[in-house]
């Protein structure tokens, strides 16, 4: 698996647009951090973590490379967890390098533009940190999922999709005058995509709350799902 | 060590046309044993490749290597692959290509180094050229790397799709080459391939697939090889001669197209009896091969 | 896994490492694991649900937070203006509000002193609805973000409004700022933090 994580950094770092981009939002994620809040704007990473890993199985498997690695005695789990580690190890060295050119420009800023910014304190940068990674477990794993049988990017457009679908479903059963479609639209955002109250847990209120509870299932679950579709799958390759 | 009972796999989806690319393939391949698949295109030879390693799963019948499941990872550890395209990440050096496989097929990390040097210079690529990134590698550089990477750590089994297709000679050379010694190691090595004479003189037994089932088996080497043709190409104008002076010596011939008169026979000695008549007709004989003639298999199109 | 006897001589035995393609036990106990502590942190928040909705969720303490149904009354009675402090229990930056605002001495002081201050708690995410008197207070306020403080005069007039959490001085500020206006004839835009 190791190998996988390893494999999977080479492939992204190596990769000058990559690079670029994310140097770009790290910027920008900075300077948003300095204006306001860091522990908002590290919270909020989902760019990055959408070019981090977008197609990140699919992309294997329509270039060619799967097979050869696959044929190696390395179990299909070992890879697939190996990509989801490598995403979430690369999103840390992006938040690492965010956190940095935050805290360098909170030093630098008063110096330029002569006056104070709210305190980049460090408190308020892990804070950012521990949030972007907990919400990074789940939204990772979304991709994951849907990588292991849509092809190229696709996965992006999915999760989208999903987005959409779910957050369209209350209005739609306003408009039908349908309450059940609401609640149903509603009972599945909230475990699909749950959201948790990072900030407040990370201030000792509701760890054990339940939208911790949604939040543990739902990232099994598409881990989960993600593995069987996986290990299930079959690989062409080419033609006779 | 290899065997494939009944195996049936079928393509295609809801909507799209199936094409049963496998019905009802039975193989066995000893250990040691060195078996060639041939056949026309679409005949299901990649498919079954692809069933043998575990990347697709039988629709029915069953595959079993060592008596376990092709897909298990102790299967997997003595296996060697040699795709007919090479799958690469394109920003990898050839030496770091060869390491990952090293370290993958769980070889000791620090030896990869060392490692992939040797089956680099064993396949004739020497230390700079393994510094340059495989994208920059020519058609012929990337199938000495892909059997460099495939008989890394010398496995026990070698599945080969295609890995003499467009080299330079130098290449098909060092390609039979390592087969020759994997074969010599004892290794179980099935191999797909259009080259017919590289097929010939590495393979034992070639199984002739056709339309996804399996029309005719050959054994080229072994207790009882299979009867050759000998192609004896004449002094011109004397070919009449020739058929005439071996039909009435009880041999079969035929006038090919090229020019040389196609005898069957049985042996070598078969072989020097057929040269023998011809010279005692007064036949000038420039040129006799002998050879399995496998090309027949294909214009008979195997009795499927 | 049972090794099938290879009449093709398969040579000394190879011991197996494991087919891939069989779905391990261990993702399902994973899966059940997960599922037992999504049933868990449920059923216990259900427990507390209950109990909440009828006294309101750990009301910050500091503030004396008058019945929702008494606050008009109350403040006819005593010449200070309602402070609605409308909240929901999902919303982070109420949460930020409560911790930091209201948990604050010197403001939990301003509110109690100069207003009536009472919680709307909307629950209509976690019940589907909400009681008639919140309704009617999210209507007559037209309230669509949380959290949302008005201040309003006993008879229901809005007087000033606050949505969202802008830290504690802005908080400060509104609510010294707010005590001595008249009602408004009309809703003006609210006053939202770093617009």
């Amino acid at each position: 698996m190791i190998e996988m994580v390893r494999r999977f950094l080479r492939q992204k770092f190596g990769s000058p647009a990559m690079v670029i981009a994310l140097s770009l939002l790290a910027i920008l994620t900075a300077v948003q951090g300095t204006l306001s809040e860091p522990e908002q704007a590290l919270g909020a990473g989902f760019l990055a973590i959408l070019l981090i890993a977008a197609g990140s199985v699919s992309r294997d498997i329509s270039g060619g490379t799967i097979q050869m690695i696959l044929a190696r005695p390395i179990a299909r789990t070992s890879y697939l967890y190996g990509r989801y580690l490598g995403i979430l190890a690369v999103y840390a060295v992006f938040l690492a390098v965010s956190a940095a050119l935050t805290v360098l420009a909170t030093r630098l800023l008063p110096t330029l533009i002569g006056a104070g910014t709210p305190g980049a304190s460090l408190d308020s940068i892990l804070r950012g940190i521990a949030i972007a990674m907990a919400n990074a477990l789940l939204f990772a794993a979304i991709l994951l999922f849907f990588s292991t049988f849509l092809r190229g990017y696709s996965d992006v457009l999915a999760y989208f999709g999903l987005m959409i679908f779910l957050g369209a479903m209350p209005g739609l059963g306003a408009a039908l005058r349908k309450p059940w479609l609401a609640r149903a639209g509603e009972v599945l955002r909230s475990n699909l995509l749950p959201q948790v109250d990072w900030s407040g847990i990370l201030r000792g209120r509701g760890l054990l709350g339940e939208p911790t509870g949604r939040w543990v299932l739902a990232v099994t679950a598409f881990l989960a799902l993600a593995t069987v579709i996986f290990s299930r799958r079959e690989f062409s390759y080419g033609q006779d | 060590m290899i065997v494939v009972s009944s195996l049936s796999k079928t393509y295609g989806r809801l909507g799209r046309r199936r094409v049963r690319a496998l019905d009802g393939v039975s193989i066995e391949v000893r250990r040691g044993e060195t078996v060639g698949l041939i056949g026309p295109n679409g005949a299901g030879k990649t498919t079954l490749l692809s069933c043998l390693l575990g990347f697709l799963r039988p629709d029915s019948g069953s595959v079993s290597i060592g008596g376990l499941p092709p897909d298990d990872l102790a299967i997997r550890a003595r296996t060697g692959y040699m795709p007919e395209r090479l799958g690469f990440d394109r920003d990898l050096t050839g030496g770091a290509f060869l390491a990952q496989h090293w370290r993958l097929s769980g070889g000791d990390p620090r030896e990869a180094g060392r490692r992939a040097a040797a089956a680099a210079a064993r396949v004739g690529l020497e230390g700079g050229v393994l510094l340059r990134k495989l994208s920059g590698y020519s058609r012929g550089m990337l199938q000495r790397i892909g059997i460099a990477q495939a008989t890394l750590g010398d496995p026990q089994l070698l599945f080969l799709d295609e890995p003499a297709s467009g080299t330079d000679p130098g290449g098909v050379v060092i390609v039979r080459d390592r087969i020759l010694e994997a074969k010599g190691r004892g290794a179980t090595i099935v191999l797909n391939s259009h080259q017919l004479p590289e097929v010939e003189k590495v393979c034992d037994r070639v199984v002739f697939l056709s339309g996804g089932r399996v029309a005719e088996e050959q054994t080229l080497r072994g207790e009882r090889p299979a009867p050759r043709r000998a192609s004896i190409r004449v002094a011109p104008g004397r070919a009449a001669d020739a058929v005439a002076a071996l039909a009435s010596a009880g041999f079969a011939p035929e006038s090919g197209s090229d020019g040389a008169i196609r005898v069957p026979v049985a042996s070598d000695e078969n072989l020097a009896q057929a040269l023998q008549t011809l010279a005692r007709a007064d036949v000038p004989v420039f040129e006799a091969r002998s050879s399995m003639d496998l090309e027949d298999l294909f214009r008979r199109g195997g009795t499927a | 896994m049972a090794r099938i006897e290879s009449p093709a001589g398969a040579g000394p035995e190879i011991s197996s490492r494991g087919s891939q393609s069989r779905l391990s036990v261990s993702v399902l106990f994973v899966l059940l694991a997960a599922l037992l502590f999504r049933l868990v942190t449920a059923l216990t928040n259900s427990a507390a649900t209950k109990e909440r909705a009828s006294s309101g969720p750990e009301a910050p303490p500091l503030v004396r937070w008058a019945p929702l149904d008494k606050a008009s009354s109350v403040s006819g009675s005593s010449g200070k203006p309602v402070l609605y402090d409308f909240t929901a229990e999902w919303c982070p930056p109420c949460h930020r509000l409560d911790d930091e605002g209201w948990g604050n001495r010197d403001i939990a002081r301003l509110a109690s002193d100069l207003y009536v201050p009472s919680r709307v708690l909307d629950r209509e995410r976690e019940e589907g609805r909400n009681p008639p008197l919140v309704e009617e207070l999210r209507n007559r306020y037209d309230v669509q973000a949380y959290p949302t403080l008005v201040v309003a005069a006993a008879d229901g007039r809005e007087i000033a409004r606050f949505e969202g959490w802008a830290g504690p001085e802005e908080l400060k500020k509104f609510l010294q700022e707010s005590k001595g206006k008249p009602p408004l004839a009309i809703t003006p835009a609210p006053v939202s933090p770093g617009s």
